[in-house]
């Protein structure tokens, strides 16, 4: 028997934002005389309280059994909506949504009689789609309590620490050899001055403790896996399978008691990276004091295979023969936590071609006291302390050629630097050339005044010229002030504070993973203001600089909130999740294997019968089977053809 | 005797006490003797009481020393090896096995402090066997350390509902956990819920957050109790007990079905402080359309009943007879295990400096009125217009950090205003009259965050707004044309005057109102801003020093919607964390001697955590507050308080073990005691050590939870003893790991070295270091020039 479609319209105000230039009385009395309408209302706020419990009221009332709801995106408000069908009785896939907000008021502002037409078509055509809808199941998922960290430095850690506390058994993939990420190379960070080392995790318990004491690599609950990548990614929330790629470390970890013997024996020397070039290191080392796990590690790369360090191993740790590992693992939640890395500015003001100019990374690195010129600041060119330091804001930051984006915390790193600076060597001076001086963070501004106190220049412009003396390696730079007129300043030693991008190979996680990164390359969030830490994926959350630059506190902020996030998750036990996916028909399917081809999520597997099946948590309903299938053997739930007709339909359909 | 590691030793033949010499895969023998270090260890504790091992830290080497150690309930322990910090949570669970709590093994760090900073292996060698011995007089002393373990009560109060109150309610009510979410005015929502739109998506701000405000009214895990303060906090074992009043609401909440015929009848008219003071409500009122819970109130201070005894009009009209004049002020007891404290920020009263004019001028506006006059339910129902004349603004000038940047008013940056001009500019073109002309005076355009610089950059290239980098010095109005002149000073010092017909001052966050009060009840400390202070600035971002209390949101500071979201998910995370489960705490400081002490409050106000209380007659420890500092007992002049790891007792006892041993085996060089903390002193040691850097070995350390517990007659008992030069090594200063210790200690120092010469001691025989973990190079040079000169 055919079911009598009982439709019922209602058509949000969203206070001004629809109803300025929609007249919305007009759409809900237009809705009102299609074919079974059997009620059509409008309302200033559709998603209040008092909206939603309108809704409940009216299915109810007319015995509604499909919803038409007229207001703003469906990316804002669907998931409400449907929790609010649901409520009455329906069946949460009887509803259907009409954009007369982003796609219609808000694009047409000025032109409310078309914004208006435009808005009844859209309304004609979520009615039309509305009567050829059908129930959607749901089944439930069970969600292994157990969440893999992506990335091991500040929020890493802290996020990983956060969940094992909490109970949960936390999987840290870092892609280096040592847990710490960048401000491990800070030789101290801004505001408190403590070693960028010892900084988090911090148990909750704990008052502020250093980080190797921590030993994170031997928390029960933790399994630490460094030189490890995530090469594969598949699954749903709950229960995502993560294939990890583990590089040799040469060296069985437990087993290095960090004598050191084979650091000496040892004859390769190469530049150390985590000195940016400013010293050298072996080919087996350990890559700072505090390094965790506390083991040595071999570069592969340029090992020369001789065998000494074996030799004089005494816990006979090293083993040259290691290979690549590969390994699953079943998380129930992700947390990525890459982290940034410092843009390479070549090319910009002589940096790479004058070797007085460096970054202020490597300036990082020489002002750590225990790091390679022992706190000294020096210039490479001749290794003596220099008289006059120069600082340039925004190098590669701010710059549409590079990167639009502001990185946000490199004025606190000029500051801080330069502070530094005029601390240990009084006699030199520091001039920050800059536009805008930007402190995000509470406290900073009293840095600013401080450092202005103590004598740092600043000097509002843009540095259009870099030129070198080529005897004396000075440097000469022509500024172009903000305030009109230039001025020449000459330099020892010119750092520029280079911008904060995303970590190489971010791009490609988020296409293991399938995360949307945004233009400047960072991870995008849910929403940019409500959901900062969630992703498009539910159980996948960020977390630290990889979503955009930041500080080391609100880094930690956010792991802690992060871990929030995936803890309601991991605890919840088990979670629903609807079947609005991709179903074969049997009869049709041919079992050409295309759809499973082209599957992104790879969910759709040919069963042995030779037929193509669909792993239902897996799929994500995106359609791209439904458009290879040469026999419409397979079709999504929710996006039926005859559906989608209906809609195209309904726009054409003429109007009053 | 010497027995080998690898040796069949039978169990019977361990003793109670026992050292373990590792010697790191032989490495350590190349520069120390082993026999050597034995004898010392058979010289103290008897024969057969040590076994040398090569990877004390390998599980198979740990495997066959258990039964070893099992077999003969090993009693004290002395473990000479590498860094504590690395072993100990190795070896934990051998420890734990032998029913040895970390706190009760003393671990000599022969390696990092010895063999790999002192080539020479006679020096070197001399120095472990300063090192054990002292460790080996320290375990006399050594009693296991107690825990206790807290359980707190598993329901959470969250102190304010705007968008940082709701978010960390709802994180801990997903986690299954019960919260009472307290707001003082009449409805959760917050400053967010009255911005129109947000940046830099320009998203509507009620529409995304009226969904999460139905979420947590919905969810049956949050019990929102609206129109509340706290009146009283006071500590229990669980937690918190609270006590809050909830004001009448005059209208009873069950019957109120929000039709309006009460306001429409109500003939007060009171400006809407809803609106910033633009419009007006009645008296019954709902503060905005989409308030939550989403009935009426009335404001008893207007209401023509309460101030004059007549009217009743809403009681006549109300078709559900909801207005319920007779209601009391309603008292509830709250029993929390957490509190997480969100009471946002409120916008600075630009009134408080006359140069803006404001309050003078009456088309001098702030950018919080802007927002209420944008807003399509706000008092100009959307359209701009100026609030003298109510003409449309054809030229807006904006003023930045009017309150903020500012010495007079406040020093610090309040971090939103930037954006919020950019954002209300932009809605001005957009949505007004895109040829109005607009203009903002600014110091620095602060638009530091994600796609923060790209919407500036729309606002200067797609919009053609202007900016003016001066300072404002005075706003003067043209009573005739209503237009303002705004005269500035520029950088250069030039001036400069800009008119307008609408004046917006983008005014500080300032702490909300009774957040003073608040923090006193609470026991919290503010910054110097005002805002809650955290713990840590840099790691501990949601912490208080009260455990079990945490802040977020503009609480805390200025801060943005994300940002504020974030941390109040973070402070949720932590609030959970505690409630879900015991913790365990180390009584590090055993019970105060009632007869000896004479309650003179000394350490009371010396302990940085308050964890010490005054009750009558009575010094009470409050061990969950104590950090273990020890700087209340080296303020005690009776001696009466006791730490449990570092006793008084262990301290004299180490010294003397490494005097007579000097005395005994070497008397010729010169010999420095070094008081070094456990955080960055220790660090720092086996910094330098991992760095394989040297410094002279007469230098011997002894350890100390902080610098402040030490005391200036210990300094002298040392140099009583023989020592020629006394070290203190903490950590820098201001980034001591409990509060000011190295400050302290320095203080106490200088106050001694006054007296030094009547003792004929030189001053130059104390020095106080203050570095951080990675201050290696200045250590070593510090160090090589104080042993030069105590030694010369």
């Amino acid at each position: 028997m055919k079911e009598d479609v009982r439709i019922g319209v209602f058509v949000c105000h969203c206070g001004q934002n629809i109803a300025k230039s929609v007249d919305c009385e007009a759409v809900a009395d237009y809705a009102a005389k299609i074919p079974q309408v059997v009620y059509s209302t409008h309302y200033e706020f559709m998603c209040s309280e008092e909206g939603q419990q309108l809704i409940r009221e009216k299915i109810k009332e007319h015995k509604l059994n499909r919803v038409v709801v007229a207001s703003c995106s469906p990316k804002l408000h669907e998931e409400l909506f449907r929790r609010v069908v649901e409520e009455a009785g329906l069946n949460s896939f009887l509803f259907e949504m009409a954009n007369i907000r982003e796609h219609c008021s808000w694009a047409h502002i000025r032109e409310p009689e078309f914004a208006t037409q435009k808005a009844k078509h859209l309304v004609r055509a979520a009615i039309e789609r509305a009567k050829t809808l059908e129930e959607i199941g749901k089944t439930s998922v069970s969600i292994e309590p157990t969440a893999l960290v992506i990335g091991g430095g500040m929020a890493g850690t802290q996020a990983a620490m956060e969940l094992a506390e909490r109970g949960f058994d936390v999987h840290i993939v870092e892609r280096k050899a040592t847990l710490g990420g960048t401000a491990s190379q800070l030789g101290e960070v801004f505001l408190t001055g403590d070693c960028g080392i010892c900084l988090p995790p911090v148990l909750p318990e704990m008052h502020r403790r250093c980080m190797y004491k921590t030993n994170l690599a031997l928390h029960p609950r933790i399994s630490l896996h460094t030189l490890s990548t995530v090469e594969d990614f598949k699954g749903h929330v709950g229960n995502f399978e993560a294939t990890i790629r583990k590089e040799a470390r040469y060296i069985d970890e437990k087993a290095c008691i960090l004598c050191g013997r084979c650091e000496e024996v040892c004859p390769v020397e190469v530049p150390n990276e985590r000195d940016l070039g400013l010293s050298t290191r072996k080919a087996v080392y350990l890559p700072f004091p505090q390094a965790i796990p506390h083991s040595y590690v071999i570069d592969g790369e340029n090992c020369s295979r001789c065998g000494e360090c074996e030799k004089v191993c005494p816990t006979k740790a090293i083993d040259i023969n290691q290979q690549v590992q590969h390994f699953d693992l079943k998380v129930g939640a992700v947390i990525v936590a890459t982290g940034f890395e410092e843009f390479k500015p070549f090319g910009f003001f002589g940096f790479g071609e004058y070797e007085n100019v460096i970054t202020q990374l490597m300036l990082s690195r020489m002002l750590d006291p225990s790091g390679p010129t022992g706190g000294r600041v020096i210039r490479p060119s001749d290794g003596k302390a220099p008289d006059r330091v120069t600082m340039i804001q925004c190098v590669g930051s701010r710059d549409p050629q590079a990167n639009p984006h502001c990185s946000k915390i490199c004025c606190m790193i000029a500051l801080k630097h330069a502070k530094s600076i005029r601390e240990r060597c009084p006699s030199s001076d520091v001039t920050i050339c800059f536009e805008d001086i930007r402190l995000a963070g509470r406290d900073y501004e009293s840095y600013y005044t401080d450092s202005q106190e103590q004598g740092v220049g600043f000097l509002r412009g843009n540095v259009v010229e870099v030129s070198e003396d080529q005897n004396t390696h000075d440097l000469k730079l022509r500024v172009s002030l903000l305030s009109g007129g230039s001025e020449e300043l000459e330099t020892g030693l010119l750092i520029l504070s280079s911008a904060m991008v995303p970590s190489e190979g971010s791009e490609k996680l988020a296409r293991t993973l399938g995360l949307s990164i945004g233009p400047s390359g960072f991870f995008t969030e849910r929403h940019p203001k409500l959901a900062p830490l969630d992703t498009s994926i539910d159980g996948i959350y960020l977390c630290g600089a990889c979503q955009g630059p930041k500080d080391i506190p609100e880094s930690i902020t956010q792991a802690m909130g992060a871990a929030s996030r995936a803890s309601i998750l991991l605890k919840a036990g088990e979670v629903e999740v609807d079947l609005a996916k991709a179903a074969v028909n049997e009869d049709l399917c041919i079992g050409c294997g295309r759809c499973a081809t082209v599957c992104p999520y790879s969910a759709i597997e040919i069963d042995p019968s030779g037929k193509a099946s669909v792993i239902e948590a897996s799929c994500k309903g995106c359609g791209v089977c439904t458009a290879e299938c040469p026999t419409k053997a397979i079709q999504l739930r929710h996006f039926k053809d005859n559906q989608i007709l209906a809609a195209i339909d309904g726009i054409l359909a003429e109007g009053d | 005797m010497k027995v080998q590691g690898s040796a069949e030793m039978a169990p019977e033949d361990v003793r109670e006490a026992l050292a373990i010499l590792c010697t790191c895969g032989g490495t350590l023998e190349e520069v120390l003797n082993f026999d050597s270090l034995a004898e010392t260890v058979e010289g103290a504790f008897g024969p057969n009481s040590h076994i040398v091992t090569p990877f004390l830290c390998l599980p198979q080497e740990q495997e066959r020393l258990r039964p070893l150690l099992q077999g003969n309930g090993t009693k004290k322990l002395v473990i000479a090896a590498c860094s504590k910090n690395v072993l100990i949570p190795i070896i934990k669970p051998l420890l734990s096995g032998l029913g040895l709590g970390e706190n009760e093994v003393e671990v000599v760090n022969i390696r990092e402090q010895c063999a790999w900073v002192h080539p020479d292996r006679k020096r070197a060698t001399l120095k472990a066997q300063f090192l054990i011995t002292s460790a080996i007089e320290k375990t006399k002393f050594t009693e296991p350390v107690k825990i206790e373990t807290y359980k707190s009560d598993e329901r959470a109060l969250v102190i304010g509902a705007g968008v940082a109150g709701i978010q960390a309610s709802l994180d801990l009510a997903e986690q299954g956990l019960f919260v009472y979410l307290l707001e003082r005015t009449p409805s959760i929502g917050g400053k967010m819920a009255l911005l129109v739109k947000t940046y830099p998506t320009d998203d509507c701000a009620i529409c995304i957050l009226g969904p999460k405000m139905a979420d947590v009214a919905a969810n049956p895990n949050v019990q929102i109790i609206t129109s509340a303060e706290v009146k009283e906090v006071k500590k229990t074992a669980g937690g918190f007990r609270l006590r809050v009043v909830k004001k009448p609401r005059y209208v009873d909440p069950k019957k109120c079905i929000a039709c309006g015929l009460c306001a429409e009848k109500c003939p007060s008219k009171v400006p809407n402080e809803w609106d910033g003071g633009l419009g007006y409500r009645k008296a019954i009122y709902m503060p905005f359309p989409q308030a939550l819970p989403r009935k009426y109130v009335i404001d008893p201070e207007h209401c023509l009943f309460f101030q004059k005894g007549v009217c009743r009009v809403c009681e006549k009209f109300c078709p559900r007879k909801a207005i319920d004049f007779e209601q009391e002020p309603e008292e509830l007891e709250l029993d929390v295990g957490s509190i997480v404290v969100a009471t946002g920020f409120t916008e600075f009263d630009p009134s408080d400096i006359p140069r803006y004019g404001f309050g003078q001028c009456r088309n001098v506006i702030t950018q919080f009125q802007l927002a209420r006059i944008l807003d399509p339910s706000g008092p100009t129902e959307g359209k701009l217009v100026t609030p003298q004349g109510g003409h449309k603004p054809n030229r807006v000038l904006m003023i930045q950090c009017v309150g903020s940047r500012d010495p007079e008013a406040n020093e610090y940056c309040s971090r939103y205003c930037c954006m919020a001009a950019l954002k209300n500019s932009m809605l001005i073109k957009n949505e007004q009259d895109p040829d109005t002309d607009i203009t903002i005076v600014y110091k620095d355009v602060r638009a530091a965050g994600k796609g923060f610089e790209e919407y500036y950059a729309r606002a200067k290239e797609t919009y053609g707004i202007r900016f003016e980098c001066c300072e404002v010095v005075g706003i003067d109005e043209n009573e005739q044309t209503e237009t303002l002149s705004v005269e500035c000073e520029t950088p250069e010092g030039g001036r400069k005057t800009l008119t307008a017909d609408l004046v917006v001052l983008s005014c500080a966050m300032v702490p909300s109102e009774g957040t003073e009060e608040l923090a006193r009840m609470l026991g919290l400390q503010l910054g110097r801003d005002g805002f809650f202070k955290i713990l840590d600035k840099k790691v501990s971002v949601v912490e208080t020093k009260v455990p079990g209390i945490c802040v977020c949101g503009c609480a805390e500071g200025p801060k943005d919607i994300p940002e504020s979201v974030a941390q109040a998910s973070a402070a949720a995370s932590r609030s959970a964390s505690r409630m879900s489960r015991e913790l365990p705490k180390p009584l590090l400081i055993s019970a105060i001697d009632e007869e000896s002490c004479g309650t003179c409050g000394l350490c009371v106000k010396a302990c940085p955590y308050g964890a010490l209380s005054l009750q009558g007659e009575k010094v009470v420890l409050d061990h969950e507050l104590c950090q273990g500092c020890g700087l209340c007992l080296s303020v005690c002049p009776s001696g009466c308080i006791r730490m449990v790891k570092n006793s008084d007792e262990q301290i004299r006892n180490q010294m003397r073990a490494i005097a007579s041993h000097a005395r005994a085996h070497d008397g010729s060089s010169s010999l420095i005691s070094m008081f070094a903390c456990e955080q960055c002193g220790y660090t720092l040691l086996d910094t330098v050590g991992a760095l394989r850097m040297e410094y002279p070995p007469n230098i011997v350390p002894i350890f100390l939870p902080c610098a402040s517990s030490l005391r200036t007659s210990q300094i002298l008992e040392a140099l009583s003893l023989g020592f020629d030069g006394v070290l203190v090594l903490g950590c820098p200063k201001d980034r001591c790991h409990y509060e000011k210790g190295v400050e302290i200690a320095k203080s106490r120092i200088n106050l001694l070295k006054n007296f030094l010469s009547d003792l004929k001691i030189s001053p130059e025989s104390i020095r106080t270091l203050s570095f951080s973990g990675n201050g290696v190079h200045d250590f070593v040079a510090e160090t090589q020039a104080f042993s030069k000169k105590v030694g010369g």
